[in-house]
């Protein structure tokens, strides 16, 4: 186990030097002068040119990448904004948290109203609350998350008064954006517990238990829906990765200091280490996230530690 | 038939929920304003007419900006960002003022002012004007301002026209600003926000004014910093020893909060969230007018869409005809009518019409469509089998190059729109990749740093758009206009500059750019400050 973690942190390195190395060449094909962007339209030729020395941009393209990649792995160090002067990472940290507040709230509303959903559905397959249900659920994840989050403002804000607008001074001003990004993974949460649930119920131990008179919430409650967790548990984990995207997007909607508001803002002001070193971080978290994930499949059902450990592979012993 | 009731219920219910949202229910505590509450603010510094606020209340005023700023020095930043301009503003304080109603330069920081000769400006301070740490303003803090302004010249326009050198101080309550150039209306950039004093004590104290702008400014504005959460709000508090007694600011506080979203912004205002949404774009601004839960108004502040055409770089551009085909082919009053939301009609000038040395140069009637004119003119200069030119622009300029496109192909013209991010723009605008380019531009005053497009010495640098070409005769014609003494003479040379441009079709006058405000309905007291930008401490709410 010890061994496959540390494989799967190793693994961090090529995506590091990918996403970075994309960045990279993003930043040296895209026009567009830094240094002009940071003193403005104004600035004499002589002041750019000093800038970008100073920036290390006259440099060849390879060095100012190996430069960067060094200062990451020597010092932590992800270059300091364009915009701010201050490090990229003291000023992504605390956006950071924020995103990740919302993206577990959102996943867990999701989860709840999803796994409800799906139970309902699967316990009334083939009725009209199963279709209902299954039109809700789609309705949520065809409409884009902005539109959404619009109408969620226009109720809740503008015409009940029972939620900020925008901003997160309170903890209520976390609730529409959790709902907004929440209410788009219904559908995947409700499909997959309806399925699991379909198939759990048709398994004989149920039978075998309906047989002995057990009652049907008894065997919804401690037979079928235990079971039926699993995928859905595995859902979860996959879920975290897409959710942390959508809060990017809805950041700028709920005017929430984010990370995704601010890389989004950072694109917009060719802010270069600010995007590079948003980018970064986020795939090292969502790496992290994707082995905390797996860890937890093993966790949840330890007949997937084959599978997930050694891919599949089983050892066969030579015969001596 | 199963199938046929789950549709009804589906739609029954998406009915429902589209009734909820949308319904027309007025909010309890929710003043309705009319379309006739709406105001078209006046240009530049100039304001609305509402009479002055004289009460004080212990209400906080939120205001809704589309992005955070960088930094609280507007020096440092520049015009880039319009926010720094609108919070510092409130917190700074400059040596003189522009009258909200006349334009006029009114005294401020400095009681009194004379040119002591065409590149010295002596201005005699106020004795009683204190920083909010309680340090007395002095004429060292003045001096230092203004070094530091000339060392920062990148970015700002008036910067590099200062001249640190001839900077001296008389006594100690009178100062001298040396200047390069010589433009007496210069003392008007004095009254921009960039302009405004400082403290050398602070910024010395913070390690440099770079460092300074990390930290709460220490101004004598009529607020002072609280406190700033970085991505959520900045807050300000009135500051009760403003050297200006008559002054009486409405809100004790003043929040600033910060959604890139104009809807959000709006919203967040319908819901009392905010009390005022800066920055909403005009086209949707005008879907507000009759939304009665807030007050949408709309104002010009100097600034006016102008066409360049690259004569310097493009073959066809530097044929006059093909200009004035372009001038022909294209329907001023639609192109008006969609940038400012039907709110303004188009520029018959070079200047915005409330500028007080404007002068018309066209008539309607001059300017009127003519389709076969324009087909003539092209005829003539050798395109007549249709000609395609090139524009350049930013991702907001793509609608009006739309509408210029479709006016334009009448006559045989094909515009191939260009629209990229603002960083591309400025590279290309500055390496004259276009035939046709989108300006919109502050000309609000003399100073030179608004004519730049005309300057020999710089037409070959660092220079957004134009066409790239100057003569000695524009250039001159430009001089006079800088240096005129006052309104009155500038507009005799103005007059002489635009029969220039007119004869030669340098540039095309479109119309002028507007802003919208969106605030709670009973808030009053809307006024600008330099290129349109929010003086946040006028606000206050109608009793």
């Amino acid at each position: 186990m010890i061994k496959y973690i540390i494989k799967r942190i190793l693994y961090l390195i090529p995506i590091m030097l990918g996403v970075s190395a994309i960045i990279f060449a993003l930043k040296t094909f895209t026009p567009g002068d830094p240094a002009r962007v940071i003193l403005g339209n104004d600035a004499t030729q002589e002041q750019v040119d000093a800038k970008r020395e100073e920036l290390g941009l006259n440099d060849p393209v390879v060095v100012q990448y190996v430069n960067y990649i060094k200062g990451i792995v020597t010092k932590g160090d992800f270059g300091d904004s364009y915009r701010t002067g201050t490090p990229v990472l003291s000023e992504i940290l605390p956006r950071l948290k924020t995103s990740g507040l919302i993206t577990l709230g959102a996943v867990a509303i999701g989860a709840v109203i999803g796994i409800i959903l799906g139970i309902i559905s699967a316990l009334r397959k083939y009725t009209w609350v199963d279709s209902l249900v299954l039109v809700i659920s789609m309705f949520f994840q065809s409409v884009p998350e902005f539109v959404v989050g619009l109408v969620l403002i226009f109720i809740f804000a503008v015409t009940y008064h029972l939620l900020p607008s925008s901003g997160i001074e309170t903890a209520a001003g976390y609730i529409m954006p959790m709902l907004c990004i929440g209410l788009s993974s219904v559908a995947s949460y409700t499909r997959i517990t309806r399925s699991s649930m379909l198939e759990v119920l048709s398994e004989d131990y149920i039978r075998t238990a309906r047989a002995k008179g057990q009652t049907e919430s008894n065997i919804t409650k401690h037979h079928a829906l235990r079971n039926a967790m699993i995928p859905v548990a595995q859902s979860i984990g996959t879920n975290l990765g897409n959710s942390i995207g959508g809060a990017m997007v809805l950041e700028t909607v709920f005017g929430v200091p984010g990370v995704g508001k601010y890389i989004t803002d950072s694109i917009t002001q060719r802010n270069y280490p600010s995007v590079l070193g948003g980018a970064l971080i986020i795939a090292i978290v969502l790496t992290i996230i994707n082995l905390l994930v797996d860890i937890s499949f093993i966790i949840i059902d330890p007949r997937l530690k084959s599978t997930i450990i050694s891919g599949g592979k089983k050892k066969v012993k030579k015969a001596a | 038939m199963k199938l046929k009731r789950l549709v009804g219920l589906s739609l029954a219910a998406v009915m429902a929920l589209s009734m909820v949202a949308c319904g027309g229910k007025e909010p309890e505590g929710v003043t309705v304003s009319s379309k006739e509450d709406d105001v078209t603010v006046a240009v530049g510094n100039t304001a609305n007419s509402d009479d002055q606020n004289t009460t004080k209340s212990d209400e906080t005023l939120v205001v809704a900006l589309p992005s955070e700023p960088s930094s609280m020095a507007p020096t440092l930043v520049g015009e880039s960002e319009n926010e720094s301009s609108i919070i510092s503003g409130a917190i700074m304080d400059t040596l003189v003022a522009q009258d909200q109603v006349t334009g006029e330069i009114v005294p401020n920081l400095a009681t009194e002012w004379e040119w002591v000769d065409d590149y010295r400006l002596q201005l005699k301070l106020r004795d009683d004007v204190k920083f909010t740490d309680g340090s007395l303003l002095t004429p060292e803090d003045v001096i230092y301002t203004f070094e530091t302004l000339a060392t920062q010249s990148g970015n700002n326009d008036g910067g590099k026209f200062l001249d640190s050198s001839k900077n001296e101080i008389v006594d100690e309550h009178t100062v001298i600003l040396g200047f390069n150039t010589i433009a007496p209306d210069m003392i008007t950039m004095l009254t921009w926000t960039p302009f405004s004093i400082f403290s050398q004590e602070e910024v010395e104290a913070c390690g440099g004014y770079e460092a300074a702008s990390d930290n709460p400014i220490i101004g004598c504005g009529r607020y002072k910093f609280k406190e700033w959460v970085q991505g959520q709000y900045v807050t300000l508090e009135r500051n009760e020893d403003y050297w200006n007694t008559d002054y009486t600011g409405y809100f004790k506080e003043i929040k600033f909060t910060f959604t890139q979203d104009a809807a959000s912004r709006e919203m967040a205002v319908e819901a009392g969230d905010a009390t005022v949404a800066y920055d909403i774009p005009i086209a949707q601004a005008s879907t507000f007018l009759n939304n009665n839960n807030v007050k949408t108004s709309f104002y010009s502040f100097g600034q006016v869409y102008h066409i360049w055409m690259n004569i310097r770089d493009s073959k066809a551009m530097a044929e006059v005809k093909v200009r004035e085909a372009i001038d022909k082919a294209l329907d001023y009053d639609a192109i008006a009518a969609y940038a400012t939301g039907g709110q303004a009609g188009q520029a018959l000038g070079y200047l915005d019409d409330k500028v007080p040395f404007y002068v018309q140069s066209y008539t309607k009637e001059e300017r009127a469509q003519d389709i076969e004119g324009a087909k003539a003119l092209l005829e003539e200069a050798g395109y007549g089998d249709g000609l395609t030119i090139r524009s350049l622009g930013t991702q907001d300029d793509e609608g009006l190059y739309t509408v210029m496109q479709a006016q334009l192909a009448q006559a045989g013209i094909t515009l191939e729109i260009n629209t990229v991010d603002i960083p591309t723009f400025v590279q290309g605008a500055n390496g004259g990749d276009y035939d046709i380019i989108l300006v919109g531009e502050y000309l609000d005053s003399r100073n030179p740093s608004a004519y730049v497009f005309f300057d020999q010495k710089s037409i070959d640098t660092f220079n957004i758009g134009g066409d790239k070409y100057t003569t000695d005769e524009i250039w001159g014609a430009v001089q006079d206009v800088i240096k005129a003494t006052d309104n009155d003479a500038a507009k005799e040379k103005v007059a002489t500059l635009e029969e220039i441009m007119k004869r030669d079709t340098l540039v095309l006058n479109l119309c002028p750019q507007l802003r919208a405000v969106i605030t709670q309905p009973d808030i009053k007291g809307l006024s600008t400050r330099e290129r349109g930008f929010i003086d946040v401490t006028g606000f206050y709410r109608a009793s």
